[in-house]
């Protein structure tokens, strides 16, 4: 039993090697634990190689993301640095009953419409909805859902949703980009050079300027945004990062000129507490959270699609 | 915590050479087995740790009760009653309101259930079923009324807690009294089970539900027919694949603490006939629905309406056990329906099919049911099935790339199924006759290629969600 004892350690241990750069970026984004803030940066350098390669061969045989090989390729000329308005750096809490409203700014380019639809779970459930009805009105229009589960802006190693919505709008020649964000990303940031906690004045500093990135890119490309708030959450630490999220969202929508679609009238305000479920036209109770008390009921996905339908609907030019 | 994720592997390393260190301190070795089973369900979440540990003593209470009231009908119907009212509660609320509250509004009244912000605990499909068998176990042989220690290991043993195999009361409590476990026991075997496990879950069924099967049942609209069969396909081994390497961790982790656990799978797609089907798939929870459900309200022994009126109710409690959600209901009812066809056949003494006919139909009929586990809703699988058929962009339109590396998996799937037992023999003899250096490394390098090969972040198990 020693033997076998020592035979796993070893087994472990050198696979923890081998996958030490993917094993700090897990580690990241799951616990806001990182190993290089304790190890020699060389350490991770023969891990990282090795990943490389074996990315490069996921690529060749076509697993993993098809599309990373063509992406690969293309570097998003960086983003204008002067954006119109700088993010204000302190969070204030909207008093009871309060919240960030919907801007409807931006017009439609005219003709078929090719639409990324971007973000983590929330957004894997809205996006199906929301294509299919826009499909059955819309044949000719084009629509991608790149929607990925834990992904969010705060840990960039793990899922880069700035390069990647870049990049998208290269590959794709995007007319429109929607984004529904958020729950991932209540945590603490690593920079290059150190951590920053959540909810600081440089947190929210270098949140916003992931934003900016999206929406800048957007903007210099012609390409609208709209960005979807979250509505109200039931663990705390996450209503918290609503709170931050939409101030953030609302707040660099408004600087950029593009729209923000307020989920909290529909589906539960971040300003007052929990709830799972509101009033239909009937008065009747109807439940619109999953049991998580985040995502949503198959209720609360469609009243998400019915808003973000009539928004897309009615940036349409006459 | 899941059991593939780095995380786990790392409370491995640590836990078990503490473990086995406490080989001759049996005591000792299942405190610290309990401990890490409630440590492991509190990583889920703390409020859940503590029901659990209150659920499993009221069913270590409510056993001593039944001993006492020795086959007594009423004590026993009661005790089952409220073992079982605590997964309908908390699984099956929501689904009964919502369900009732549309039946009763579309008759013109008013609905009173209210909504409850309720959360379903992690495996309490598998835990509950695991308490029923202890509570018959102590109504019917009073003496294995057993400890409140060793119930809450019974029903907190973390290789099965969140996804099964079910454990029966009877067979782990033999395990305990006959002093086999706390020892590692066949460690190549374990090995095998546990690497051959991860392969099959990180590199074989996150493949096929990235490439054929997500994309598609998410949106089966914009895809032609040989698509949607592809997915059906896809879909069909993905199940065997995940469950089915999730059972293999967790009987190979067992191993390595020195328990034995129930066989869960015997090749499931080499079934000729869907009872044959139904003694090789989840083998624990049909073998417990046998027992528990079919046998008590009458097996085959009423004629023959009765019985097959029996496996019909088997199988729709087998298939809402999944979850409360009607596509779980088409699922149990069509398998239900589908034996009985089979039990019926078989009466009137039709032709018998030759061997790659029945195999041929099994695996249509087990295919087409598999749409409706894996579908949202009832309304997404028909549109998936109508799409086979009616299809705008028509029936050959796919990438049949892909299409020919999904039938050559299959291909070597089948392959595979057939000659699994002689390659786990090989392997494992090639395993121990390796010097323990080499073995080291062939390991270490197998564990490598699993991870390069898998996807990035840690999946979810299909099963975890039941």
């Amino acid at each position: 039993m020693r033997q076998l004892g020592w035979m796993l350690w070893v087994v472990g241990g050198l696979n923890a090697m081998l996958w030490l750069d993917a094993l700090d970026n897990y580690l990241e984004a799951r616990f806001e634990w990182s190993l290089s803030s304790y190890l020699p940066r060389d350490w991770f350098e023969p891990s990282r190689r090795m990943a490389n390669a074996v990315s490069e061969l996921n690529s060749h045989i076509g697993r993993r993301d098809p599309e990373g090989a063509e992406r690969k390729q293309i570097q998003p000329e960086p983003t204008a640095k002067a954006t119109p308005q700088a993010m204000r750096l302190t969070v204030q809490a909207l008093p009871a009953g309060a919240f960030w409203p919907s801007l409807a700014v931006q017009k439609l380019t005219p003709g078929p419409q090719r639409i990324l639809f971007a973000g983590d779970s929330m957004m894997q459930g809205v996006a199906p909805l929301v294509i299919r009805d826009l499909s059955l009105k819309h044949p000719d229009w084009q629509m991608t859902d790149l929607s990925k589960q834990s992904t969010g802006l705060t840990s960039r190693k793990y899922f880069d949703w700035p390069r990647t919505i870049q990049q998208e709008i290269q590959i794709r020649n995007l007319s429109l980009v929607i984004v529904f964000l958020g729950p991932n990303d209540p945590r603490d940031m690593y920079l290059p050079d150190k951590r920053v906690s959540f909810g600081k004045p440089e947190w929210l500093e270098n949140y916003a300027a992931r934003v900016d990135e999206i929406l800048g890119y957007a903007v210099q490309n012609q390409v609208r945004v709209i960005w979807l708030g979250l509505p109200a959450m039931r663990d705390e630490p996450l209503q918290r990062g609503a709170v931050v999220s939409n101030h953030v969202f609302y707040d660099r929508a408004q600087a950029f000129g593009t729209d923000y679609l307020s989920t909290e009238p529909l589906i539960g305000l971040v300003s007052l507490p929990f709830k799972k479920s509101m009033p239909d036209d009937h008065g009747r109770p109807l439940n619109l959270r999953g049991e998580d008390g985040t995502h949503f009921t198959p209720a609360g996905l469609h009243k998400i699609k019915q808003a973000l339908v009539a928004h897309i609907e009615k940036a349409q030019p006459q | 915590m899941s059991f593939v994720s780095p995380e786990f592997a790392l409370l491995c390393l640590l836990f078990f050479p503490l473990y086995w260190q406490l080989v001759n301190r049996p005591r000792w070795q299942r405190t610290v087995m309990l401990l890490s089973g409630y440590g492991l369900y509190a990583t889920w979440s703390l409020s859940f740790a503590a029901v659990l540990l209150a659920y499993s003593a009221g069913i270590w209470a409510l056993g001593g009760w039944l001993s006492r009231h020795n086959k007594e009908r009423l004590p026993m119907a009661l005790a089952l009653m409220l073992c079982v009212s605590f997964l309908v509660f908390f699984k099956y609320y929501e689904f009964l309101r919502a369900s009732l509250s549309a039946g009763v509004v579309s008759l013109g009244f008013q609905s009173s259930l209210p909504i409850l912000d309720l959360v379903t605990p992690v495996g309490v499909s598998f835990f509950t079923f695991q308490a029923v068998t202890y509570l018959v176990l102590a109504a019917q042989q009073p003496n294995q009324v057993r400890s409140l220690p060793d119930v809450l290991l019974f029903l907190c043993f973390w290789p099965t807690l969140f996804a099964g195999p079910i454990l029966r009361a009877d067979k782990f409590f033999a395990q305990l009294d006959a002093g086999t476990t706390g020892r590692p026991r066949e460690v190549s075997l374990a090995l095998y089970w546990i690497v051959l496990g991860a392969a099959q879950k990180l590199i074989f069924a996150t493949w096929l539900g990235d490439t054929f099967v997500d994309p598609v049942f998410k949106y089966p609209e914009q895809q032609g027919g040989l698509t949607l069969l592809a997915a059906m396909v896809g879909y069909s081994l993905q199940i065997v694949l995940d469950f089915g390497g999730y059972t293999l961790i967790v009987t190979g982790l067992a191993r390595l603490l020195g328990y034995e656990l129930p066989v869960n799978f015997r090749q499931p797609y080499l079934a000729r006939n869907l009872q044959d089907f139904w003694t090789r798939w989840h083998v624990s929870l049909s073998s417990f629905i046998r027992d528990y459900i079919y046998i008590p309200l009458g097996g085959n022994r009423l004629g023959l309406t009765r019985t097959q009126c029996n496996v019909v109710v088997g199988m729709l409690i087998s298939g809402v056990w999944h979850g409360p959600s009607w596509t779980f209901v088409v699922w149990g009812l069509l398998h239900g329906f589908g034996v009985v066809v089979f039990n019926l056949y078989k009466q009137a003494q039709g032709p018998a099919l030759p061997a790659w006919a029945g195999h041929t139909l099994t695996l249509l009929f087990v295919t087409l049911a598999w749409v409706f586990f894996r579908a949202d809703s009832l309304t997404a699988a028909w549109d998936l099935l109508q799409g086979l058929w009616t299809n705008v962009h028509g029936f050959w339109h796919a990438d049949s790339a892909q299409i020919a590396q999904l039938g050559l998996f299959t291909v070597v799937f089948g392959f595979m199924c057939r000659h699994a037992e002689r390659l786990q023999t090989g392997v494992v003899a090639g395993l121990q006759s390796m010097s323990r250096w080499t073995a080291t490394c062939v390991l270490a390098l197998l564990i490598y290629l699993v991870i390069a090969l898998g996807p990035s972040g840690v999946p979810g198990f299909i099963y975890y969600r039941f």
